[in-house]
């Protein structure tokens, strides 16, 4: 849908505005608008909710100062190192129990029951465990990543297709060969479904984590600012994690774009 | 190798013959003695015994269920028989042979390798120049760095038999590889088999449901039925093959009335 002028006589005007990138941005705009707006007629208290531009100061300061990307360097650390060793274990006892019956025996049944207990439920033992370091929230991070990774990837790797097994027999591929062309590739659009799954516990984790117990981080920041009745610097901390949640999305995206350009649906893009 | 014998200027519909044609690898002979094979109770294959010569093409026709794939599968190596033993070349069979290649119902391609990676699946050394060869043999050497997904059905049975015979099979076994094609495409690939075989020379055995497809590509048409062979008709007819030619179609009669008993 696009608002296109064009002169009579078949004369193209030289100007031309395309207005149908901008439409999905038309209700957030008018709805800040309306915030600022009620902020500043008096409507919405200061205390129950800050005005846009009082969070954009916010923010603005807390960039000057360097403190938002001290806390947000922090809390990506966290992320990341929480992420890499809950994924590599989920992907690796994943593949190990999807190839191996005799693994699979063994050790899926006991994941699955541990799979029950939501991660969360544990924080009082793991602060037990780890202290309130940074040991505690990485160790949080990783469980919850564990299981969504884990889950998929046994699946996907399971779901292996059987006619393509039997053609690597034919063509008398290695057990590796195998493994790394027919297996591992065939798995790779649910193993990239764990990693959005993933993704998001992630965010979840490391938000409810900082908030708990930390002395530095995006959450330590919001309910350091909450004891102070800074709530501009509150909703400032929630875009971060909206910002950085986003961000990792979109990192997911370019990743299956990548690992599965094969797919049909992206090489019939192509091919057109 | 498979360059000198696979002219990428010849096309794939052009069936003429290629006399100076050598076979790349000798073609393999089967001998089976007393077959048994059955399925949960349910006979499948029971006292077969067959010859196939070297560098024969057979066709193996039978209604569903007669154990056709069955057979097929036991001369790949794939299936072991209950009593009874396959040689190839005088050896016993034991497995799958390098010498022995599949083409399947559906060209089972891995659709996250390319069509050149997928003709050279085996990654043996020159495997990128063997491929090419093989996919201009084909007619496909201009597709080969596409992904299957975007190939018709018949280009994707294409990319199979261009992988098989980066092998240099000298047995192909063909599990009605043509079954799901519209009847042009099957023309095709039919004409584009029976010239690849005359000019590289391997040893094919054919499980089809088609008898005019028996017919048109085979030396000799076998009818299984009971588990055993139940018609062992050989087919003398020149070739390239007319279409629908008078004799043809009384040699389909004769198998017809083998089929249906």
């Amino acid at each position: 849908m696009s608002l296109s002028l064009s002169a009579p006589h078949g004369v193209a005007l030289r100007w031309r505005f395309n207005a149908a990138p901008l439409l999905p941005w038309l209700v957030p705009a008018a709805l800040i608008l309306a915030w600022q707006i009620g902020s500043d007629a008096g409507w919405i208290t200061r205390r129950t909710l800050p005005s846009p531009l009082s969070i954009a100061n916010a923010i603005a300061a807390l960039a000057w100062s360097g403190e938002l990307f001290h806390h947000a360097a922090i809390s990506l650390q966290r992320a990341v190192l929480g992420f890499v060793i809950g994924g590599t274990l989920g992907l690796g006892f994943g593949v190990l129990n999807g190839i191996s019956p005799l693994a699979s025996r063994l050790l899926d049944t006991t994941l699955q029951m541990l799979r029950t207990i939501p991660h969360l439920a544990i924080i009082p033992m793991v602060i037990l465990w780890f202290g309130i370091g940074e040991g505690a929230k990485i160790f949080l991070v990783a469980a919850g990543v564990f299981f969504p990774m884990y889950l998929n990837t046994y699946h996907g790797v399971r779901m292996a297709d059987a006619g393509l097994l039997e053609m690597g027999r034919v063509y008398r591929l290695s057990g590796w060969a195998v493994f790394w062309r027919v297996i591992l590739p065939g798995a790779m659009p649910s193993v990239l479904l764990g990693v959005r799954y993933g993704l998001g516990i992630m965010w979840l984790t490391l938000i409810v984590a900082e908030t708990i117990s930390a002395s530095a981080g995006i959450g330590y920041m919001t309910m350091n600012a909450r004891e102070f009745l800074q709530t501009d610097v509150v909703l400032a901390g929630v875009l971060l994690y909206a910002l950085l949640g986003k961000l990792s999305d979109v990192a997911a995206k370019v990743l299956e774009r990548r690992c599965i350009a094969w797919h049909p649906s992206f090489a019939a893009q192509r091919e057109g | 190798m498979l360059a000198t014998v696979m002219d990428p200027s010849v096309s794939f519909r052009d069936a003429a013959p290629a006399d100076h044609a050598v076979p790349v690898s000798p073609a393999a002979e089967l001998a089976l003695r007393g077959i048994h094979k059955s399925f949960g109770g349910r006979t499948v294959l029971s006292g077969l015994d067959l010859d196939i010569a070297r560098h024969s093409f057979v066709s193996i026709v039978g209604r569903s269920g007669e154990g056709k794939s069955t057979l097929l599968r036991m001369l790949a190596g794939l299936e072991t028989p209950d009593a009874g033993g396959v040689n190839l070349n005088g050896k016993p069979v034991r497995g799958l042979s390098p010498d022995v290649t599949m083409m399947f119902q559906d060209a089972r391609l891995l659709p996250w390798q390319t069509v050149l990676g997928n003709a050279g699946i085996a990654r043996g050394q020159g495997w990128r120049r063997e491929a090419l060869a093989a996919l201009a043999a084909v007619g496909l050497e201009d597709r080969a760095n596409e992904w299957p997904a975007v190939l018709s059905g018949g280009q994707k049975q294409r990319v199979a038999l261009a992988r098989a015979l980066v092998r240099h099979p000298g047995l192909l076994l063909l599990d009605e590889p043509f079954g799901a094609l519209d009847a042009l495409t099957r023309a095709d690939m039919q004409r584009l088999v029976e010239r690849l075989w005359r000019q590289t020379g391997f040893t094919a055995v054919l499980v089809t449901h088609d008898v005019a497809e028996a017919v048109a590509l085979s030396d000799r048409v076998l009818v299984l039925r009971g588990g055993r062979i139940a018609l062992d008709l050989p087919v003398d007819l020149p070739r390239p093959r007319p279409r629908a030619s008078a004799d043809a179609a009384a040699l389909e009669a004769t198998i017809l009335n083998a089929l249906l008993g």
